[in-house]
């Protein structure tokens, strides 16, 4: 699991963590039943404060992005969180969201513009 | 300040305003005291033509005695405070800073990034130190030394003026040329002011070679003047290049030397520890410099011819200087280095030793361990040295042991000046460990001046001998607050838990043991050469320090914890 | 996670109302802070606040002319040797004795720790990459530093006392000693408290913050709670203002024209009801980061609106 924790944006360290799950997690690469890191090592690998991690995975079990089992580590949680869709469509909407400004930016009209992302989808079937 | 050469040149002055300031009043000392004796010789001189009857008489021979002890004393503190302003010139003009990691550098790196010439860099403090040594001793000689000692006396004339200038040059080429090699240029310092203490006394020495050698030896200070710039300006350039390991082969000896005294085994306790790192730190300089000065007074007085033919006093030439740079000079540098960091050379405990997680108490008792063990092998070198001259002079043993036995002044000469080697050693060891005095060398301004005020006291009291029954009294007092002082010290200690019981114990029956030993050893001389013992028994029992040993973890409490 | 010291509730480290004058200068004005077990405790300042005469209080270098200091509840000047053989301490200035070679350097100072642990202290030899055979004289800044680390970290001590441990060093050797102070943190429990003017680092590792200034703490408390009451509101007006204007709770305000910044500590609602009876309109409002805070708080007129603006963006 790769994170990357930035001391100069402003946002708390442990609120990177937790964003930067939750995309993976939406994202699928992190695999529902996958095991995190424990808490030691990942603090040891991005050299920040154990308690940052401890408080990172607390809210994120909170959010039911991950369970805790007893013993035996931090597994992100099984398929059928309502989560998962909305990361899902959160993701998209950002894309969705430069799309527009950028076909606006180039006076493209929006009827068209839905006409070639239909065009594009059907491009990318597979034939026959 | 328009050109570099004037910044220079003030820098020197504004670095040691305060030396030149000492050197100063050193002066004016001396003047006031030469003065007086003139005085004092021109009005007994005066007073003896007109003296017709015996109590004019004696007043003119009171008056001439009085004239001639001033002229003694004058002419004692003369010599003494000349000597020390000239270690303070060769310390201001060698121009060398030091720092806590590095230890004393050569000319200061922080120079060498300036844009001056090399050729400045090396005139400046090397042309002003020798205008400054050329007057300082024009000036000892003509107002201070001259109208107190015998007009055959050698002061004046050129000789003087040629050796003190051409030591400073060298010292400096010494100290510029050699940073690379602290322990090597230490040695070769050493080296030069021993020899440079011998080439002084030569001129007093009446030896009957002497007329023809000496315009020799001031032909070759003249050359050493000369050359001496051109000499430091090449070293110089090459150290400011960087080209300190310019030699590469005397680096890896060294290397392999300092290796093979490495330890290899581990420590059985933090004593264990502590005693190591003082040692180590400590040793090396302490032996170096003693067995050297041992080896090149042995090989002086192989070279020189001796004034008579007879060997007794040759072993007496060959060993009083040894004993005089054993006990007056190498002695309290030894009790002062072993009082500074263990890890660096400077009183004030850095913190890499004053976080060990132990008691100020076996601190203390690791540098006196480590003193001790310095000193006793210290004094097994010159016995080693001192056998090997009985060795080589051999048919001369049976003699000399007969004269030690029989005349006891040998014995008092060793007992007082063990004595003296002992209260040197740790003069002003609290003051020392409590890291809050300058080192090296205001603290031998203070020695002096303690030592100085004793010994006036003593020959006072020699010289008025009406005045014993005040002199015992002055003993006691001396004893009741030496035992006071200890007494309340190791109390505070105790109870501020810095030393232990056992430390107390120790230091104490180290004193029991000593005194004792100064006592009998007394009262038996006095008894063979049949001295009055009423003083000089409580005298002795004075002479084993345990004050300031007891002040002593005081002080390190002081340096630790600020 | 926690270790129990000997006493358990008891602060590792207690600090009472401490003053110290150097001459004429005031280096610590009415200190107070308490570290608790398990914590990593971050001593910020500038250099000259006061950091260093504050450790040096705690390793029982300085006696305490006011106030009180206590170590493990002992007073380390009275009992020296209680604290200080479980302190691990980095000095600002490494003085390591220069003349000593890697290996004697450890032997000499295991002998002082029974706690000594020979493995663990080989180990950290050959991460750290320290040659035993070399003189402590001709090591790099870097690798002084890091066996003035192992030296610190090989007794396992209870307290890790850090003096500026990055300073001067090249950010690979910065990253590595991070990383051992996190592994001390994690892997048992063990109490740091360290001073740096770095916040970035700072800010990655530390529980509770303290803010010097002049000898004195301007601002105390854990570091998610201090990150979090700050934020920086930018305010737009409909014409550019004559004054710059004043919020309450504003520490620091800057800009020009019609948008000007600050930086604030308080209630939200509060400010955003001030901004709107000042005529502005909130167009900004994004968490601070710990450099922001720290210049707002201490270094206030000196600024300009380069420095306060993170540069990194």
């Amino acid at each position: 699991m790769q994170l990357h924790i930035s001391s100069k944006d402003g946002v708390p360290i442990y609120r990177q963590i937790v964003n930067q799950v939750k995309y993976l997690v939406g994202s699928g690469r992190l695999a529902p039943g996958e095991e995190l890191p424990p808490i030691r090592l990942l603090a040891e690998q991005l050299v920040i404060n154990p308690n940052t991690v401890a408080r990172a995975y607390a809210e994120l079990e909170h959010a039911g992005v991950v369970t805790k089992r007893h013993g035996s580590g931090t597994y992100v949680s099984d398929n059928g969180s309502p989560l998962n869709r909305a990361e899902k469509v959160k993701i998209l909407a950002q894309r969705a969201d430069a799309l527009v400004a950028e076909a606006q930016h180039l006076e493209v009209e929006i009827s068209e513009l839905l006409e070639l992302v239909r065009e594009r989808h059907r491009a990318m079937q597979p034939k026959g | 300040m328009k050109t570099s050469v004037a910044a220079l040149a003030w820098e020197i002055w504004r670095k040691n305003r305060y030396g030149l300031l000492l050197l100063l009043l050193f002066l004016v000392v001396c003047v006031g005291l030469s003065r007086t004796a003139t005085h004092l010789a021109a009005e007994a001189s005066r007073l003896w033509p007109t003296a017709v009857t015996t109590a004019e008489a004696g007043e003119v021979i009171e008056a001439n005695a009085r004239a001639t002890e001033w002229r003694n004393v004058a002419a004692g503190w003369s010599g003494v405070l000349f000597g020390l302003s000239l270690l303070v010139t060769l310390a201001v003009f060698a121009f060398a800073e030091s720092s806590p990691m590095r230890g004393f550098s050569g000319i200061p790196s922080r120079l060498f990034t300036l844009p001056v010439r090399t050729g400045q860099l090396v005139l400046v403090p090397m042309v002003s130190g020798v205008c400054f040594v050329a007057l300082l001793c024009l000036a000892w000689s003509r107002l201070v030394l001259a109208p107190i000692l015998p007009p055959d006396a050698p002061v004046s004339g050129g000789y003087f003026l040629l050796l003190l200038p051409a030591t400073l040059v060298l010292f400096q080429i010494l100290v510029w040329t050699l940073p690379g090699f602290p322990k090597t240029r230490a040695t070769l310092l050493t080296l030069l002011l021993t020899a440079f203490a011998v080439l002084c006394a030569l001129p007093f020495g009446d030896f009957t070679w002497w007329p023809e050698r000496k315009p020799a030896l001031m032909a070759i200070y003249g050359v050493l003047l000369v050359t001496g710039p051109f000499v430091a300006w090449l070293g110089v350039a090459r150290v400011r290049n960087g080209e300190r390991r310019h030699w590469p082969a005397l680096a890896a000896v060294a290397t392999r030397l300092a290796n093979a005294f490495s330890r290899r085994r581990d420590f059985g306790s933090p004593a264990a520890a502590q005693f190591w790192i003082e040692c180590r730190r400590n040793g090396r300089l302490a032996f170096g410099g003693l067995a050297l000065v041992i080896l090149c007074v042995l090989g002086l007085n192989a070279v020189l011819p001796s004034s008579n033919g007879s060997s007794s006093v040759q072993f007496d030439s060959v060993y009083v200087p040894v004993l005089v740079f054993l006990v007056f000079i190498w002695t309290p540098i030894l009790g002062l280095t072993v009082c500074g960091d263990a890890g660096s050379r400077r009183l004030p405990l850095t913190t890499f030793q004053a976080v060990r997680p132990v008691a100020v108490g076996e601190l203390v008792a690791a540098k006196l361990k480590a003193m001790t063990a310095l000193l006793l092998c210290g004094w097994v070198m010159a016995a080693l040295s001192a056998i090997y001259v009985w060795a080589v002079l051999s048919g001369q043993v049976q003699p000399w042991f007969d004269r030690i036995v029989q005349n006891s002044e040998s014995g008092m000469i060793a007992i007082v000046l063990g004595a003296i080697s002992m209260h040197v050693l740790v003069g002003l060891f609290p003051l020392w460990l409590s890291g809050r005095v300058p080192g090296l060398p205001w603290s031998f301004v203070g020695l002096l001046v303690v030592f100085a005020g004793i010994a006036n006291i003593v020959a006072w009291f020699a010289r008025h001998s009406e005045y014993w029954h005040l002199a015992l009294l002055l003993i006691g007092f001396a004893a009741a607050v030496k035992l006071g002082v200890a007494f309340l010290a190791f109390r505070h200690a105790l109870k501020q838990k810095l030393v232990n019981r056992g430390f107390v114990a120790g230091t104490v029956s180290i004193w029991l043991f000593g005194t004792a030993i100064c006592i009998e050893l007394m009262s038996r001389i006095c008894a063979g050469n049949g001295l009055d013992a009423t003083l000089l028994v409580p005298f002795a029992a004075l002479l084993f320090p345990i004050a300031r040993l007891a002040l002593a973890p005081l002080a390190m409490a002081m340096n630790r914890h600020r | 996670m926690n270790m129990p010291t000997s006493s358990p509730g008891q602060p590792v480290i207690a600090i009472n109302g401490l003053s110290r004058r150097f001459k004429s200068k005031l280096a610590l004005d009415a200190v107070s802070l308490n570290v608790q077990s398990g914590q990593v405790f971050g001593l910020v300042g500038a250099n000259g606040a006061g950091k260093t005469t504050l450790i040096k209080h705690v390793l029982g270098l300085l006696k305490a002319e006011s106030g009180c200091v206590r170590v493990f509840g002992r007073d380390p000047v009275a009992d020296p040797v209680a604290v200080l053989s479980r302190v691990g301490f980095l000095s600002e200035d490494r003085d390591l004795p220069s003349w000593m070679r890697v290996d004697e350097l450890i032997r000499y100072t295991r002998a002082f720790h029974a706690g000594w642990d020979a493995a663990y202290a080989e180990r950290l030899r050959e991460q750290f990459q320290l040659d035993p055979g070399e003189r402590i004289k001709h090591l790099s800044r870097g690798e002084m530093a890091k066996a003035g680390l192992l030296l610190a970290l090989a007794h396992r001590p209870e307290l890790l006392v850090l003096d500026e441990p990055s300073s001067g060093l090249d950010p690979l050797v910065r990253r590595e000693m991070l990383e051992a102070i996190v592994r001390t943190v994690a892997g048992e429990g063990r109490t740091v408290f360290f001073s740096s003017h770095l916040l970035d680092e700072i800010e990655r590792v530390s529980d509770r913050v303290a803010m010097m200034a002049c000898g004195r703490i301007v601002l105390q408390g854990r570091l998610d709670e201090i990150l979090e009451a700050h934020f920086r509101l930018t305010l737009r007006f409909p014409t550019p203002p004559a004054a710059p204007p004043k919020l309450p709770g504003a520490l620091h305000t800057t800009g020009g024209g019609l948008e000007w910044t600050a930086l604030c500590n308080g209630e939200r609602g509060e400010l955003k009801a001030a901004a709107a009876s000042l005529g502005a309109r909130i167009v900004d409002e994004t968490p601070a980061s710990l450099d922001e805070i720290f210049l707002a708080r201490v270094g206030g007129q000196r600024l300009t609106s380069d420095n306060l603006l993170p540069a990194a963006r």
